[in-house]
């Protein structure tokens, strides 16, 4: 089940925080866990995208790990350096560097596999940025309603006016270029769509009888809000972060593509895509694999997503059809 | 046996689960003959509707019927295709389902929905199926039928929408009406107008009826005959008049001696649970709750036989079983029972013999319990629902009225008191429970806890002595929280210095759970465990008075009178007051000390149990005494029935609210709002009342012009439940 880390990543702090606080009982997980493990496990094509994504962020972690603390040795001493320009530019596949090389004789394969790592790491810090800001805005807003649901959701209506991607080009002008601003910015473009999901999940769980049953206890607003609401709008999230974390990595690309984002010689999925661009007609194959690496990897995110909304909705869990 | 109309045979149904297939009913067998009235009742869970679906070949994509027949009017619809079942369905056998509010379609007009039926199954025109639609409109008996042919269904009460469906049941003039507890979404009085218009439907048109329901009344008042069924079996059927006077299964009379009853007895415990499907015992399903089983009971599924057909009781039998010395165990009953089709699945039946329906406790005479001094008390209590949410409606004129869910209401609760608050939806009996907890804000009035407005009441202490235990067991508790959780969150905020795991393992034992529960998170637990987590929560903080709104609605009825009378031992125990806030009446005769009726937002009655549903003095009390379907054959049925609905909370009538629906109903009546009077039996705000007092009460004074003798009165209530018998 680790490879559902990449996805639930977000959810499942949330949800260990939610236990944490009750360490006297078993350290089981909740069956309701185990019930949408069952659901997501039933559907073919979330497994499947929970591959792809599984396998994704292991090479991801590897580049990481290589680039940052041992200085490329490790491919290197398998392949090719992804940075050295040692080889005949513009080669296409073959047995030696099956995805080809670049205008700079770089091979395409190595420098693919290090712009896992850039795509991931966007992924999923933009989101958690995203969650982490917006769901507590729109539960909040939800459940209190009144001006504070009105000052956050118009807000939350003008940030949704402008083109999301429109929006990052902004914000990463303004920022400066760099990895780290490329995931402020997306997770600042971001925040509505949890904001909006959040609240509309709240309004509804607002008016179940264990919020009335938490008031009539006395509890504290925010012991409501954050023990009793937004536990229980979870599962919509986390629908949403899987599928976001598609679109983010399609908007890093696009960026990249631009020049806005990461800049060179990280490689990163969407600036190689652009580095090709030129030679579409004699060098498509500078352009095809890491365009075809962010296509594999948006369609795990949305099949994962795909698979966790049947799985989370528990209208739809076989168990309950009597 | 053989002109059965439906014939049913060893019907057993499976489902497909992830866990493997379970088997929701077995070997169920039954006929129903042509114009005959059965009634299928159990608890939920017994797989009554299971049934139902069956036979009209409506399982869900999971569901198979692995073995048995069913035959109507001579052909086996088990094994007819889905398109013959189409052809079937509606003529020969129609079903009307139990929620009026989905089982119509929102976007289409109810005329649509009825011609729909007329044009698929009959070669008329589309004006001709509509002259057919109205007609039918007009034999439910709603009135105005041409204007309400072209209405949404969301513009419909939920009893009208429920006289709908029974006019699209009827439509093609099927042969056999299946009805899926057709009237457990509606409120008593609307409930007896239906079972009213069923009964003469079916008696009209000759058509055979099953009636599928929880509720024992309603066979008793509406069924022929009947079949128990209990767990996926049927344990035992029968001509009503038999079974409910004499059952022979164990489980038909410790479901009847549960059952709460407006009479004067004290119902039994029925303990335990229903299995749930897949976790079956071994051998009879009932044994673990039986109180008459022994080690035979666990071997084999006991078959249902002819209850005279078993072999004679030995001597030994006899003796063993005191009962058994009644008539119907002698040999000429027995046949005489078994020529009836008397059935029962019981392999003791023969030492058991019958059984006695109803409990012989009395109820105790309500020692009424030393009335303390008053601790909640509400004065002119008001909440008004405004739609104007926004700040457009605000700002706009005009607009729709509020709906004045409580409108003036004063009532007391002493200490150590239950107050029953009963009444129909849309009385606000909830919006007032939930004033006295300040869970939502009252728009009039006072509300007075120990002496002290609440206004200046400490919202900690507030929080620490008035309680509340919700209705809904799905939703009263946070399915993310583990029961040990909900409760450690409480006692924590009330006091933080006890120990908090022993308090968890006192309160859930004082509810009558394992302490070890705290692990389980709520979707684990039965309906009435997670009740019992309600009342824990609820006691944790050490109340002083406890509002219990429907606490039992959602559940059986045999777990249903273990929550009560669960509330009842730790209220006398602990000595709290109660506000114990329920539709059903029964329920309320059961736990009250006093109640206080509800009708539109006002209280009509308050009068002690005892006297108020002995000799109740508002006619509106009075109909709904009446209305409560009574599970013994063999009672008066002396039933008023109601005309009409509720009327619209946002434009009460003039004068008295009840006026548009009282049987009693005075020229006065209309331009005269009555008080809440106290005479000596309690209190009552009707006019007929009034003028007892008149010479004692100022209010009396508004009546004007020659109030009626108190005779003629009382002549006018004779006519009035003379005529509407």
């Amino acid at each position: 089940m680790s490879g559902e880390n990449p996805t639930g990543g977000s959810a499942g702090t949330d949800d260990s925080a939610g236990q944490t606080a009750d360490e006297s009982t078993k350290p089981e997980s909740p069956t309701g866990f185990r019930r949408t493990w069952r659901g997501f496990r039933a559907h073919g094509l979330a497994v499947a995208g929970l591959v792809v994504v599984s396998v994704v962020t292991l090479v991801g972690i590897f580049s990481y790990v290589d680039d940052a603390f041992l200085g490329n040795s490790l491919i290197t001493s398998v392949y090719y350096s992804p940075f050295a320009p040692e080889f005949m530019p513009l080669q296409g596949p073959s047995m030696a560097h099956p995805f080809g090389t670049d205008t700079l004789g770089r091979d395409v394969l190595a420098r693919t596999i290090y712009g896992a790592k850039v795509s991931i790491q966007v992924a999923l810090t933009a989101v958690l940025v995203a969650a982490s800001l917006g769901s507590p805005l729109g539960v909040v807003a939800g459940y209190l309603g009144g001006t504070v649901e009105t000052v956050v959701m118009r807000t939350v209506d003008v940030m949704l006016g402008f083109p999301a991607l429109v929006l990052a080009i902004g914000l990463v002008a303004a920022l400066g270029f760099n990895l780290t601003n490329v995931i402020i910015a997306l997770g600042i473009v971001y925040v509505p769509q949890f904001a909006r999901i959040a609240r509309s999940t709240a309004l509804s769980v607002s008016n179940e009888e264990y919020v009335d049953a938490a008031k009539a206890l006395g509890y504290s607003t925010p012991h409501i809000v954050f023990r009793e609401v937004l536990p229980n709008c979870i599962s919509p999230l986390l629908v949403q972060a899987s599928l976001l974390m598609a679109f983010a990595i399609i908007a890093e690309a696009s960026l990249s593509f631009l020049g806005l984002g990461v800049q060179p010689p990280t490689p990163t999925w969407g600036q190689m895509v652009s580095d090709g661009s030129g030679y579409l007609t004699s060098a498509p194959w500078i352009s095809l694999f890491p365009g075809a690496a962010i296509f594999v990897t948006v369609l795990g995110f949305n099949l994962i997503g795909d698979g966790l909304r049947d799985a989370l909705d528990p209208r739809e869990s076989a168990e309950r059809r009597f | 046996m053989t002109d059965a109309l439906l014939s049913v045979r060893d019907l057993t149904t499976e489902f497909a689960t992830p866990n493997g297939s379970i088997r929701a009913i077995e070997d169920v067998s039954f006929d129903v003959e042509s114009g005959e009235k059965l009634g299928i009742v159990g608890e939920s869970g017994s797989g009554k509707s299971v049934t139902a679906r069956s036979i009209m070949g409506l399982l869900d994509e999971n569901g198979r019927i692995a073995n048995g027949s069913v035959e109507l009017g001579g052909h086996d619809l088990t094994s007819l295709s889905e398109r013959e079942l189409t052809d079937v369905r509606g003529t020969e056998v129609a079903m009307i389902f139990q929620d009026p509010m989905s089982s119509l379609t929102p976007v289409l007009t109810v005329g649509t929905q009825i011609t729909e039926t007329i044009l698929e199954h009959r070669d008329v025109t589309k004006a001709e199926a509509r002259e057919q639609a109205i007609d039918l409109l007009e034999q439910v008996r709603i009135p105005d039928p041409e204007s309400v042919i072209d209405t949404y269904p969301h513009q419909l009460s939920g009893g009208q929408r429920q006289r709908v469906l029974i006019a699209i049941a009827i439509s093609c003039d099927p042969d056999l009406l299946i009805a899926d507890e057709p009237t457990t979404a509606l409120d008593v009085t609307i409930e007896a107008q239906i079972l009213d218009l069923l009964e003469d439907l079916v008696s009209d048109r000759e058509t055979s009826l099953v009636q599928i329901t929880h509720d024992l009344g309603v066979v008793a008042e509406t069924c022929d005959r009947v079949a128990v069924m209990y767990a996926g079996r049927v344990v035992e059927q029968g001509p009503v008049s038999e079974v409910f006077v004499e059952p022979r299964h164990p489980y038909t009379a410790g479901l009847l001696r549960s059952t709460p009853r407006i009479a004067d007895v004290e119902p039994e415990l029925l303990a335990g649970n229903v299995p749930d499907p897949g976790e079956r015992p071994v051998g009879c399903n009932f044994a673990p709750r039986c109180p008459h089983s022994t080690d035979d009971c666990h071997v084999d599924d006991p078959p249902l036989e002819p209850a005279g057909a078993a072999s004679r009781p030995s001597a030994e039998g006899r003796d063993a079983a005191p009962a058994e010395g009644r008539e119907v165990a002698s040999g000429e009953g027995r046949e005489a029972a078994s020529a009836e089709g008397r059935e029962v699945a019981c392999v003791r039946t023969d030492d058991i013999g019958t059984l006695e329906p109803i409990p012989e406790a009395k109820r105790e005479q309500t020692a009424t319990p030393e009335v303390g001094p008053t601790i909640v008390e509400g004065e002119r209590v008001e909440k008004d629902f405004s739609s104007a949410d926004s700040l457009l409606d605000r700002l706009l004129p005009g607009g729709e009225p509020p709906v004045r869910a409580v409108d003036g209401v004063d009532l007391s609760l002493a200490e150590g008191e239950t107050l029953g608050l009963v009444g129909e939806s849309g009385s606000g009996k909830t919006t007032l429970g939930r004033l006295l907890l300040e869970l939502t804000d009252r728009t009039g009035g006072e509300i007075r806890f120990d002496g002290r407005p609440l206004a200046e009441v400490p919202e900690q202490e507030l929080r620490s002595r008035i309680q509340f235990v919700f209705q809904d067991p799905n939703s009263s508790l946070n399915p993310r929280q583990t029961v040990g959780k909900i409760l450690r969150f409480a006692i924590k905020k009330h006091d933080a210095a006890t120990d908090v795991d022993d308090r968890i393992a006192e309160l859930l034992t004082e509810v009558g759970l394992d302490p070890e529960t705290r692990h389980d998170y709520p979707h684990q637990l039965s309906g009435g465990q997670k009740q019992r987590v309600g009342v824990a929560r609820a006691l944790a903080v050490d109340p002083d008075v406890i509002v219990a709104d429907e606490p039992t609605s959602a559940l059986d009825v045999s777990v249903q009178g273990q929550l009560l009378d669960l509330l009842d031992d730790i209220k006398r125990e602990r000595g709290l007051s109660m506000v114990f806030i329920s539709h059903d009446l029964s329920v309320i005769r059961h736990i009250a000390d006093r109640v206080a009726v509800m009708y539109l937002g006002r209280i009509v009655e308050v009068g002690d149990t005892r006297g108020l549903f002995g000799a109740p003095q508002h006619p509106y009390t009075e109909a709904l005494l009446s209305a409560v379907p009574d599970p013994d054959p063999g009672a008066e049925v002396d039933r008023i029935v109601l005309d009409g609905e509720i009327p619209d909370p946002k434009r009460p009538p003039e004068g008295c609210n009840f006026v548009t629906r009282c049987p009693e109903a005075m020229a006065e009546c209309e331009s005269h709002d009555p008080e809440l009077v106290a005479n000596d039996d309690g209190e009552v705000a009707c006019l007929l009342h009034h003028d007892v007092v008149r010479g004692e009460s100022a209010d009396g004074a508004t009546v004007s012009d020659g109030p009626p003798e108190s005779e003629a009165g009382d002549a006018a209530r004779a006519d009035g439940s003379g005529d509407s018998v």
